[in-house]
């Protein structure tokens, strides 16, 4: 049993390593890699997050077990094209990167419904910046959270598959790592306290330099995908 | 023809600024497929932004002898695991970035020719930091090609460290996705940092032959 509440699946990428093992975060998300997923026990966790820039083709493969997570009660958040393994369809949108320097209190992304507990306490600004792509189809009994300025499916939620699932086009995992957005915290840490049920430290984000510049650990039982990388 | 192996661990839209032109093919090496990549014959390898540093990791030794016989190697990506030799990532979010500026430090090989560094720093639209989510530790000071206003190592040309060449960015990406288009005279300097290189790698690949 991890002692972590929240998987974050691990593409490999430096701006998801950076928001995981910052202090503020490292003992509530666990670092998933997605060529590991055979070795994962699902019920060590309450959430999972998909962050962007994902490998949703490796992640497809294991989508049984995900929905499974999903059956039993789990809550499950995915930002990026999910199309290969969600029930739902996505289309590219040009990124508008610079609305802040035009409109800095009207943020590209309208939230429709501060209630649900992902968005509660937020303010516009922090609720959403800039979006990849709208959704064009959402599963069956989907409910909209999001809207772009053209009034395009940017974040929805479903609980038809048991638990939870989330899927939004913005980026807060890799924008938060990336700190050029400076106050993603506020979603961030409203994502982790929804997904784990525990709130993270209210301080800034910072970074534990003697995280860098040493290997990844990776999953002892990641054996059973014959095509996964060669271990380090 | 430059034979470049771009690294690819399946992140949407990657390859739209890795495009075959008329002087480059790419042959990406897919992440999940046969891992470590077979880097033979390859003139560069370009770990692209937002690549996958855990499985760059696994593929150190066959990066390190695509360099030590003499081939090229691109990282334009925060490589927070240890595989490129002789230079160490770090993540560093402590600086304001509202006034950075850069500075070439020794562009012996001429990357940053035709590159306005102020018009770069500002960016397109005046936001100022995209290069700068971290900083390079390099062992070898000689390979410093740029720093910020922070005096920060943001990109390294590295010939010490192995026989073949090294340019990292410390996370700033880099890419053509039109690569038998002309730039515009006014801007396209990542594009044209990025072209720069591929002539670096042309004239060594041609200075072997």
């Amino acid at each position: 049993m991890s002692r972590k509440p929240i998987a974050m699946i691990f593409n490999g990428v430096w701006s998801q390593y950076a928001v995981a093992t910052a202090p503020k975060y490292r003992d509530l998300i666990d670092l998933v890699y997605v060529h590991d997923l055979a070795a994962v026990d699902w019920s060590d966790y309450r959430g999972v997050i998909v962050p962007f820039q994902n490998d949703h083709a490796a992640l497809a493969a294991h989508r049984d077990r995900l929905y499974g997570f999903l059956a039993g009660g789990g809550r499950v958040a995915v930002f990026g094209d999910a199309h290969h393994w969600i029930d739902a369809e996505w289309a590219d949108r040009p990124v508008d990167n610079h609305w802040w320097t035009r409109q800095p209190d009207s943020p590209p992304v309208v939230t429709l419904d501060f209630d649900h507990p992902l968005f509660a306490g937020l303010t516009p600004r922090q609720a959403g910046w800039h979006h990849h792509g709208v959704y064009l189809r959402l599963p069956a009994r989907a409910r909209v959270l999001q809207r772009s300025r053209e009034d395009e499916v940017v974040c929805w939620t479903t609980t038809e598959y048991g638990g939870e699932l989330l899927a939004g086009t913005q980026d807060p995992i890799v924008e938060h790592g990336v700190q050029q957005i400076r106050h993603l915290d506020h979603f961030v840490d409203q994502l982790v306290l929804w997904l784990g049920g525990e709130r993270p430290s209210p301080a800034r984000l910072t970074v534990d330099e003697s995280a860098y510049g040493v290997p990844f650990p990776r999953r002892a039982r990641a054996t059973a995908d014959a095509r996964q990388p060669n271990r380090a | 023809m430059l034979d470049v192996i771009l690294i690819d661990n399946g992140v949407h839209g990657l390859r739209d600024y890795f495009v075959d032109g008329a002087a480059v093919r790419y042959r990406p090496a897919r992440i999940g497929g046969q891992w470590p990549p077979d880097l033979a014959g390859a003139d560069l390898v370009i770990a692209p932004n937002g690549t996958d540093h855990v499985a760059l990791h696994a593929a150190r030794e066959a990066v390190a002898a695509h360099l030590q016989g003499g081939g090229a190697l691109a990282c334009f990506c925060g490589f927070f695991t240890p595989w490129i030799p002789g230079n160490r990532w770090v993540h560093d979010t402590g600086r304001p970035l509202n006034e950075l500026e850069y500075h070439a430090v020794d562009d012996r090989l001429g990357l940053l020719d035709g590159v306005d560094l102020e018009r770069f720093a500002a960016g397109r639209h005046g936001i100022r930091g995209g290069w700068a989510c971290g900083r390079i530790e390099t062992d070898h000071a000689e390979s410093v090609l740029l720093r910020d206003s922070h005096h920060r190592v943001i990109m390294v040309a590295d010939t010490r460290s192995t026989p073949g060449l090294i340019v990292a960015t410390a996370s700033g990406p880099l890419g053509d996705a039109a690569p038998d288009q002309p730039l515009p005279a006014d801007g396209g300097d990542l594009t044209r940092i990025y072209r720069n290189l591929l002539n670096v790698v042309r004239q060594r690949k041609e200075s072997r032959q």
